[in-house]
């Protein structure tokens, strides 16, 4: 990983960055909060492949690291899916 | 400057085992960071989903502006941390420690800004911790409560990660400017260097969630 690309990336981050703010400036809604986390999902991408220098890691330690998230999306799945299946039941 | 190979430690077969056990454990030791804070941002996206317009609203009362700047400044030190790194693998001590400076102070504004804006909240009565009174003008304070609860959680944790980051930056300072072991410094630096950009990936979906995602 070259210095070149860090700082390729650090441009591309405040970009993002900025990108999110201005989307602030769209109505409040669906729409405006999914690219705001979009940027965020692309921003940690950016992170973790160049400054956690992922790009440049073998097979094991990319396991390692999508291992974490891998039990994290379990961790949101189930949450979400008992949280947006909930049906509102009569009398409270 | 010593330029002789290394050695490893009698536990190791050689330098690249022990180079790729340092980072597995440290990636390992990072999956149950990333366990500890997922737990607080699926807390907060049940709330968030239940009372989003509270929330939504509640938000409104951080201040974006020291939050982006915060952001910035977060983004920025991750490049100088990287150019550290760079600089102390190609033997160049002076830039190594330039750049480590500068990251240190990155890292300590980063925490100053934030104290700052935690003092301001707790000027306007929002801080509903420790039985400080909490006064809440808009809609729903109950519920609102909780978002300032989650708020002062989740950067608070955030801030005491980013306290141990500086205090390594410190100790990284202090032995790249002493020098003793390129080999054992171009390891350590590469640990804190994961370390830092972790929090980093945290504090975007932290600033994300809890200062963008307003009405």
């Amino acid at each position: 990983m070259t210095m070149r690309a860090a700082v390729l990336v650090w441009v591309a981050l405040l970009a993002m960055l900025g990108a999110s703010l201005l989307a602030l400036q769209l109505e409040t809604g669906p729409l405006r909060y999914t690219l705001h986390l979009g940027a965020a999902a692309v921003m940690a991408a950016l992170v973790m492949t160049v400054f956690m220098r992922l790009k440049a890691a073998d097979g094991m330690m990319r396991l390692f690291a999508l291992g974490g998230l891998f039990w994290l999306s379990f961790l949101f799945l189930l949450t979400l899916l008992e949280l947006l299946s909930r049906t509102p039941q009569a009398g409270g | 400057m010593p330029t002789d190979e290394p050695v490893p430690a009698e536990q190791f077969d050689d330098m690249a085992q022990q180079r790729r056990s340092i980072h597995l454990g440290m990636w390992a030791f990072l999956a149950t960071e990333l366990l500890l804070f997922g737990g607080l941002f699926a807390g907060f996206t049940v709330y968030r989903v239940q009372h989003g317009a509270v929330f939504a609203e509640a938000a409104t009362h951080l201040d974006l502006t020291l939050g982006s700047i915060n952001t910035a400044l977060l983004l920025t030190s991750g490049l100088t941390l990287f150019a550290a790194e760079q600089a102390i693998t190609d033997r160049h001590r002076g830039t190594g420690l330039l750049f480590l400076l500068a990251t240190t102070l990155l890292g300590a504004v980063f925490l100053g800004i934030k104290g700052y804006e935690w003092y301001a909240e707790a000027s306007h009565n929002l801080v509903p911790v420790l039985g400080w009174p909490f006064h809440y003008e808009g809609q729903s304070p109950a519920i609102a409560e909780l978002f300032f609860n989650f708020y002062f959680i989740m950067t608070g944790l955030h801030a005491a990660h980013m306290l141990m980051g500086v205090i390594a930056l410190g100790a990284m300072v202090f032995l790249v400017g002493r020098w003793r072991d390129a080999h054992k410094l171009d390891r350590q630096i590469r640990m804190v260097g994961l370390y830092w950009a972790f929090v980093d990936v945290v504090w975007i979906f932290v600033f994300t969630s809890l200062y963008l995602l307003r009405a």
